[in-house]
């Protein structure tokens, strides 16, 4: 332990001295405190809120971010260079553990500096709010909107395989002599892309169960997005429609239940729109029921009807405060700290292998692999049903080996939960914990195997002083 | 450490002989640039340090960084986070503070595309202000001559505010004439007032000379300087009423107002007060808190810029926004404001007809007949037909044998008054925009009121009983597009008729119409409608 501890505290004395951490750690100072007093929404306290969180934070993360990388890649490989490492070496102490004083000194010290600086940001987002001169109003949106942690509930999920053997059965004779599962998997696949996409004078209803509130007065907001015709089309226009919500309490003798409200929304644009909580069934699995009417012609006020249609992953969804502004702002900034353990790791182990300019291109190669990949996976067309629309097996064969890459590659992406705090989203404790089980301890965990084991098999004696 | 020291000391001496050498010739490249036409813009003038410094320090990279700011701009956009668009918005113009092209897509888009994506009028509102302003503000600052910026924040003014395109227009039409109405305060009309007020605090002083004591009163009512004083002005839209009082004593409140006042248009609205003056004496009284009249302010600035021959059809545009902006502004341009109910109108200005009529024979003279004689031949049934509603029959006349000495138009106003006013009526009222359909129905109101007022009961009832038919067939006709055409509630349009009624008419004249009208107390406030759902499947 005491060997450790001498590592870790030589480490850190070793990451302060560098320029190159002197540099950022002024980059640093500066997005803390000047970016929050400089940056300009559109005007409203929620903007306000937004661009603070997205600029001031996400810099400040990506900037120590940058510093444990670059000191993790030099640490090592420098000390190898310049023979400072005999002296560890000759001492009784096993390589693993000057791998992991190297890495948890890097690591604890830009913690430290990332939460300090995460708090002066906090500070001074709440204090530009206060003196913002912003009406009540405003104030209570920003509290239910953004200063909030909301739990996404997505809808239960539609019974489409009952449907497709209903479809089956009653059209089998059509379907004669041909593979039943083939037969079965493109019904499917059809019931699925029409599943989401409403004519004009047609209707959907979506179903949420376990919807709950914290306190009786919070509202629930609906996201969603809709397209005008095609999600493809970029002739996106307004459309009018007409949104019912299921009203609990309403007797059972009548015939329709939901109470509407009219609006006009712009096709291809997200949409918020609060609601009551008093739409919740609370003696029915705390049941929402929400209906989507694309109303008929007399409706477009002389316009082209068009279908509305809806991709899975736009909604709709609702949302609802389920934690504080702070509590989802420090499990954010958790997310953060495991992205530079995982840095940490990265760069210790390329710099184990490679000397310091090498190390920090590998390090780098790897990041840029993980943010490609995401970027690769997410490429092809999508059909309205959700399935992936290949222009031919090459495009195929590729989007495949992107799929398995990013399965094995960590992206720095899936750790950024900074635009999740500014949409007010909460920063799910499952999240967390899977960012911990998969992303830390498996793969950085893989990482610092590899990188432990460089080291050890390491001749480091053969570096030739010129 | 004294090799250090010599290094630096000469580079500090190298500093300052460089930069005392590059100030002395600046000026002497600079005037080469312009002359010999080395490049296409003149220097940057106006510019605030962050954006002299990006544009130098940055050199030919600061394309490259705004190229970048542009793509994550679409692509917030594309994503719905608008909250970043106006801070990206605002360093791509400092980045690239001479593009006015990418200026003027920018403000549109926020007016236009980012504004529909909401339900709410408040948040439209916002985002139609915040392309106003980002040319008013911004590329204004930059460019301050640049015509094109002046037509494009012209276009808003005219298509986005003026025409009833959006659901939210009428909100938008509101809110800028409240506006409007805390700017000009009780100064407005009053040009040869705000004309001659001083522009500066210096000038102020120098105008109160030396014995007025008025920054001895800000200072004893906690004002820093005049900026401070100026900044809680601006909020309140008046003078505070405690410092009012002791500035009226004093008899200074009126210049001190002024000057602020003056400074607020010019400063922040860039209304330039013999500006506005120049526009009222040649087009007749423009209603400045309606944006019809800010549309023909900013194409007729840039009209003014644009007089080399390459620029007709630009000139073009601005004479078009001229002349379709005035022809809007004789159908609503005159704003009524009831202040004890809160409520705004707009309806007919029917005095600036002969302004219109010669704007659009100026442009008939300028260009050709088919580009000018389509438009020019519709004002020409709209003014007979609204000057006929509103009374003015022999200018009706008077127009309608004007249309009839064209040839283009053929038999089309050859016809009695009478009959060419009821058969265009009838049709207006098929397919009239909302403006259209208020006009006629307040006109035939006003006449039922007016009518009343002396005397003439039946009359009236005759008047009164025509605009509740038109008022219902207009309803009818409407269904299912109340929310952006729909017209007042009837009670609201029989007090707002009343009023302009009591306006016009001599003073005992309107106090024996309120004698005779029948009391009532009802109440005018909107039903609120249910929403049934259509039959769908």
């Amino acid at each position: 332990m005491k060997a450790f501890i001498a590592i870790v505290q030589q480490t850190m004395r070793s990451a302060i001295r560098s320029k190159v951490f002197h540099i950022l750690f002024v980059l640093i100072l500066l997005a803390v405190f000047l970016l929050p007093m400089t940056v300009s929404g559109d005007g409203t306290a929620v903007g306000l809120v937004q661009i603070s969180l997205t600029y001031s934070l996400g810099i400040v993360v990506t900037l120590i971010s940058t510093t444990t990388l670059w000191l993790a890649c030099s640490q090592l490989s420098h000390e190898i260079e310049a023979y400072n490492i005999h002296l560890v070496v000759s001492k009784p102490c096993p390589r693993w553990l000057l791998w992991l004083g190297k890495w948890f000194g890097i690591f604890a010290m830009h913690s430290v500096i990332l939460l300090v600086s995460a708090a002066i940001v906090f500070a001074l987002i709440q204090w530009r709010v206060a003196r913002g001169n912003f009406s009540e109003v405003e104030l209570t949106r920003l509290d239910k909107e953004i200063r909030v942690g909301r739990r996404a509930f997505f809808p239960d999920p539609e019974q489409f395989d009952t449907q497709v053997d209903a479809d089956y059965e009653r059209r089998q004779d059509e379907f004669a002599g041909q593979d039943p599962a083939t037969v079965k998997a493109e019904l499917r696949r059809q019931l699925v892309a029409k599943s989401g996409d409403i004519q004009p004078g047609h209707m959907k209803n979506w179903s949420f169960t376990g919807v709950q509130t914290k306190s009786a007065d919070d509202p629930l907001f609906i996201r969603y997005r809709l397209f005008s015709g095609s999600t493809s089309s970029t002739n996106q226009q307004l459309m009018p429609c007409l949104w019912g919500l299921k009203d609990p309490t309403a007797a059972a003798t009548i015939a329709d239940p939901f109470v509407y409200q009219q609006l006009k929304v712009m096709g291809g644009s997200f949409q918020e729109m609060p609601i009551s909580n008093l739409t919740i069934d609370k003696d029915n699995d705390n049941r929402v029921v929400l209906r989507y009417i694309n109303p008929p012609v007399e409706y477009w006020e002389g316009a082209e009807p068009t279908s509305a249609v809806f991709q899975a992953q736009d909604g709709p969804a609702i949302l609802v405060a389920v934690a504080g502004f702070a509590a989802n702002y420090w499990r954010a900034m958790v997310l953060a700290v495991l992205q530079l353990a995982f840095l940490a790791a990265l760069g210790c182990t390329v710099s184990a292998a490679f000397s310091t300019p090498v190390a920090a291109f590998v390090a780098v190669a790897y990041l840029v692999i993980g943010l490609s990949v995401q970027a690769a996976i997410t490429a092809p067309l999508q059909n309205d049903d959700g399935s992936w629309k290949y222009k031919g097996f090459s495009d195929m064969a590729a989007h495949k080996f992107a799929q398995v890459v990013g399965q094995l590659v960590v992206s720095v992406d899936d750790l950024d939960a900074t635009s999740d705090l500014a949409r007010g989203r909460l920063v799910e404790g499952r999240r967390i914990g899977m960012a911990f089980a998969t992303l830390f301890c498996l793969r950085t965990g893989l990482i610092a195997g590899v990188g432990i084991w460089i080291l050890t098999r390491r001749e480091l004696g053969t570096v030739i002083r010129k | 450490m004294k090799k250090l020291a010599s290094s630096i000391l000469i580079f500090i001496v190298a500093f300052f002989i460089l930069g005392a050498a590059l100030s002395a010739i600046q000026g002497r490249m600079n005037a080469i640039r312009y002359n010999e036409r080395l490049t296409d813009d003149d220097p940057l003038e106006n510019a605030p340090p962050l954006v002299a410094f990006t544009s130098v320090a940055l050199g030919g990279f600061r394309g490259l960084v705004a190229d970048y700011l542009w793509l994550r701009s679409s692509k917030m956009q594309d994503e719905g986070n608008y909250f970043e668009m106006v801070q990206l918005a605002d360093w791509i113009v400092k980045l690239q503070p001479r593009f006015t092209g990418s200026h003027a897509f920018l403000a549109w888009n926020m007016a236009y595309n980012v504004s529909v994506t909401f339900t709410s009028f408040e948040d439209r509102w916002r985002w139609v202000k915040r392309g106003i302003e980002l040319i008013r503000d911004e590329a204004l600052e930059y460019n301050p001559g640049d015509p094109e910026l002046f037509r494009q924040l012209g276009w808003i003014y005219q298509h986005k505010l003026g025409k009833d395109l959006d659901d939210a227009n009428r909100y938008y039409k509101t809110e800028f004439a409240k506006e409007m109405i805390r700017l000009f305060g009780d100064f407005y009309g009053e040009w040869d007032e705000l004309i001659k007020a001083p522009e500066n605090e210096q000038k102020l002083r120098a105008a109160l000379g030396g014995k007025n004591d008025v920054w001895g009163i800000l200072a004893s009512h906690g004002y820093k300087d005049f900026a401070d004083f100026e900044r809680h002005f601006r909020e309140l839209a008046v003078i505070p009423p405690e410092v009012a009082a002791e500035l009226r004593e004093l008899g200074s409140e009126r210049i001190v107002e002024a000057s602020l006042r003056r400074r607020w248009m010019v400063m922040k609205y860039r209304l330039l007060p013999d500006w506005l003056k120049k526009l009222n004496a040649k087009y007749g009284d423009l209603d400045w808190r309606l944006a019809e009249a800010h549309a023909i302010y900013w194409a007729e600035r840039g009209r003014e810029k644009w007089t080399d021959d390459k620029d007709t059809f630009k000139r073009l545009s601005c004479d078009r926004m001229i002349f379709q902006s005035l022809a809007a502004a004789f159908e609503t341009g005159r704003l009524v404001y009831l202040k004890d109910i809160q409520h705004l109108e707009m309806t007919p200005n029917i005095h600036i007809i002969d302004a219109v009529n010669k704007s659009y024979q100026d442009a008939w003279a300028l260009y050709d007949e088919n580009t000018i004689g389509g438009a020019y031949g519709n004002f020409l049934v709209n003014a007979v037909v609204t000057l006929y509603k509103f009374g003015e029959k022999k200018k009706a006349a008077e127009i309608l044998a004007l249309g009839n000495t064209y040839e283009r138009y053929g038999t089309r106003f050859a016809k009695p008054l009478d009959e060419f006013v009821l058969k265009e009526l009838a049709d207006d009222m098929e397919a009239a925009s909302y403006p259209v359909a208020q006009g006629t129905v307040q006109s035939y109101l006003m006449n039922a009121y007016y009518q009343l007022a002396i005397d003439e009961d039946e009359v009236a009832e005759g008047y009164l009983t025509i605009a509740q038919q038109l008022y219902d067939r207009y309803r009818k006709f409407v269904t299912g597009t109340e929310k952006r055409r729909a017209l007042p509630p009837w009670k609201q349009m029989q007090i707002t008729s009343l009023e302009m009624t009591k306006q016009r008419i001599p003073a005992p004249m309107a106090k024996r119409l309120e004698e005779r009208l029948p009391k009532a107390g009802e109440k005018f406030i909107p039903e609120a409608g249910e929403i049934a759902a259509p039959v769908v499947q």
